[in-house]
């Protein structure tokens, strides 16, 4: 099997990687139940809904400790604000 | 041949074509490198064959900087040196490490990471590892379940570790030292005076004494301080009668740009999908090599991040390092301790472990530390035994260190995103550099960087050879030569860079 490390290796032009990283990128994955537990889902909700964290880059932030995509941000506040 | 200071009755005088100082990892790969040279050699010890407490406390000090282990406990003071209880950890200084780097202040060394490397294979045989390839991929091409995790390798990486027996240098070499007709092991035998001629350009004899009072004089062509990179700074400052502020110290450089390498528990990863973690998996004296997730140099450099190499333990069964803060302190009692932990281990049966169970992983990290003039050693108005001032350690950490382990967090949990392979959680200090060092803040017990190596005799205390600035007879060995530090566990390197002086003092006896 080829692995997306050895693949990288075997091209570093940046311009064949770029498009691959787009791909993996623009799929977001929203379910965050297999490494979140629910204490910490709405602790990131409320965190978020009160803007206490930190942008790393246009849709990944650092939030209570956990870096994150922002769809996944939105989901923790979804689930806060439905338990709230 | 071997003879012991402390049963020698006359004042002994003896003359040598090279007098090493210490039996250490350094002084006995170069000793070993001169068996069959046909030259005189004489390798002073300050201890004996094995581990005495009266010896040990001459490695007494004082800690007045960032919280580090008691100074006894973290070196070892008779014939094998620290050898005799490290750990076996293994793996070169990286490319970058020998750059200078525009966010690394001091840093840059006057060799080349080429020029180093060339000694890899005769270092790596010193500590009985294997000489096959560095290159993690080409290694363990073949070996089942040995999965590194599918990251960007510009960005992260895995790196190959190989595992030293680990090698108890006294053991292992003492034997054909002893036997050796051209080198000369003095047991007992405490470096204390070092000599220079009128001018102060050569070191004309060195004295050594043992503790119940016997003294030899050693005039030799050439000398190697080999005694670890406290005491050989700690030697240099001492001999002041000549030079007042010290031996090799004109620009008070000597003892400064202590480094360690920070050593902490950081983060976790989660990973999205179960995969055999075999490759990172710890299990002491039961494996011959591992990896380490590494930031790759392009990284390092695009976000000004020092070297850093994180290893991943399964969380559930990591500890909570509090031990780290109930080692003890004082030298013997640290000794026994080592020496039973590791018949405990060795004698358990290998982990049964299946990595592919668990989808959490403790970081426990390893990282440079940045060059910084004011973590140094200096001289205590106290004394030891023999009358020679004790040292004082002062570790200081810079805003780097903490900027450097924020950023590595960040972009490996970014990178971790992008790459589909899991999430990534740290504690509150990791991204908040305001905050305290967590309490459970260590080192590798790593000592770098007190004799540092640089052309410029202003910014570095030994040349690219590891000879003095201004003495020409006069060399060092070890880690005290590191101008910065990487983040690999320092033996194996350095044991690289002594054979490196060892082969170019050969081609100056020999002349
Ligand atoms: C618990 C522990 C675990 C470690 N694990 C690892 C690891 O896994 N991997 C790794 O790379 N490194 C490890 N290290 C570090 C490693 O032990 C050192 O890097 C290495 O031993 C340094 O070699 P050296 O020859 O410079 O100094 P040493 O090995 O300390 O030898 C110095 C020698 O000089 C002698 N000496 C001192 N003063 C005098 C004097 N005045 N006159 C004559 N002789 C003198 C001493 O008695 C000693 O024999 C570990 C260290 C410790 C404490």
């Amino acid at each position: 099997m080829i692995t997306r490390r050895m693949f990288m290796r075997s091209c570093s032009l940046s311009a064949v990687f770029l498009p691959v990283l787009a791909c993996v990128t623009e799929d977001k994955e929203t379910d965050v139940t297999w490494f979140l537990s629910e204490t910490e889902i709405t602790a990131i909700g409320k965190a978020y809904a009160q803007n206490s964290f930190s942008f790393i880059d246009k849709d990944m932030l650092v939030i209570s400790g956990w870096v994150i995509t922002l769809a996944e941000a939105e989901v923790c506040k979804k689930k806060y604000l439905e338990s709230a | 041949m071997h003879k012991d200071l402390a049963t020698l009755t006359n004042q002994h005088t003896v003359t040598c074509d090279l007098c090493i100082v210490g039996a250490g990892a350094a002084g006995i790969s170069m000793a070993m490198d001169w068996l069959d040279a046909g030259k005189n050699v004489v390798l002073l010890e300050a201890g004996g064959f094995e581990f005495d407490v009266e010896t040990q406390s001459l490695n007494n000090g004082t800690n007045i900087g960032q919280r580090y282990y008691a100074l006894p406990a973290t070196r070892l003071r008779f014939f094998g040196g620290t050898t005799m209880h490290w750990g076996g950890y293994c793996t070169p200084l990286d490319p970058i490490d020998f750059e200078a780097r525009p966010y690394v202040l001091h840093s840059g060394w006057p060799i080349s990471f080429t020029e180093f490397a060339a000694f890899l294979p005769a270092a790596s045989k010193m500590v009985e590892i294997d000489n096959e390839t560095w290159d993690l991929d080409t290694y363990i091409a073949g070996k089942e379940n040995y999965t590194p995790l599918d990251l960007n390798p510009s960005v992260y990486y895995s790196k190959l570790f190989k595992f030293s027996p680990p090698t108890r240098f006294g053991t292992k070499y003492r034997k054909a030292l002893v036997a050796s007709t051209s080198i000369t092991v003095y047991t007992h035998a405490n470096l204390t005076d070092i000599t220079l001629d009128e001018e102060g350009k050569v070191v004309e004899k060195v004295q050594a004494k043992s503790l119940n009072g016997n003294k030899m004089t050693i005039s030799a062509n050439h000398y190697v301080l080999a005694m670890g990179a406290i005491q050989n700074a700690r030697m240099l400052l001492v001999n002041n009668k000549q030079h007042k502020q010290g031996i090799g110290n004109h620009n008070d450089l000597v003892g400064r740009y202590f480094m360690e390498h920070p050593e902490v528990k950081t983060g976790q990863i989660f990973l999205k999908r179960p995969q055999s973690m075999k490759l990172y998996f710890f299990d002491y004296t039961k494996i011959k090599m591992y990896s380490e997730l590494a930031i790759a140099e392009a990284a390092q450099r695009a976000h000004g991040i020092l070297n850093v190499t994180a290893a991943l333990h399964p969380k559930k069964l990591s500890g909570d390092w509090a031990w780290i803060n109930k080692l003890p302190e004082d030298g013997k009692e640290s000794y026994d301790f080592w020496v039973q932990a590791e018949k405990q281990i060795s004698a358990s049966p290998p982990s049964d472990v299946d990595t592919k169970k668990y989808l959490a992983y403790q970081m426990q990290i390893r990282m440079e530390q940045s060059p910084n003039p004011n973590s140094r050693i200096t001289l205590d108005s106290k004394k030891d035994k023999l009358g020679i001032a004790e040292p004082i350690l002062n570790w200081q950490l810079t805003e780097l260190e903490r900027n450097s382990i924020k950023d590595m967090h960040t972009l490996l949990g970014k990178e971790l995103i992008q790459s589909d392979v899991g999430r990534l959680h740290a504690p509150e200090w990791v991204f908040d550099t305001s905050l305290e060092w967590p309490a459970t803040l260590g080192g590798g017990w790593h000592h770098l960087g007190t004799t540092r190596m640089h052309n410029d005799p202003k910014k570095g205390v030994v040349d690219a050879n590891c000879t003095i600035h201004g003495i020409n007879n006069l060399h060092v060995a070890g880690s005290s030569c590191f101008t910065t530090a990487g983040a690999a566990n320092p033996t194996l390197s350095l044991i690289a860079l002594t054979l490196r002086l060892s082969k170019h003092l050969k081609q100056l006896i020999t002349k």
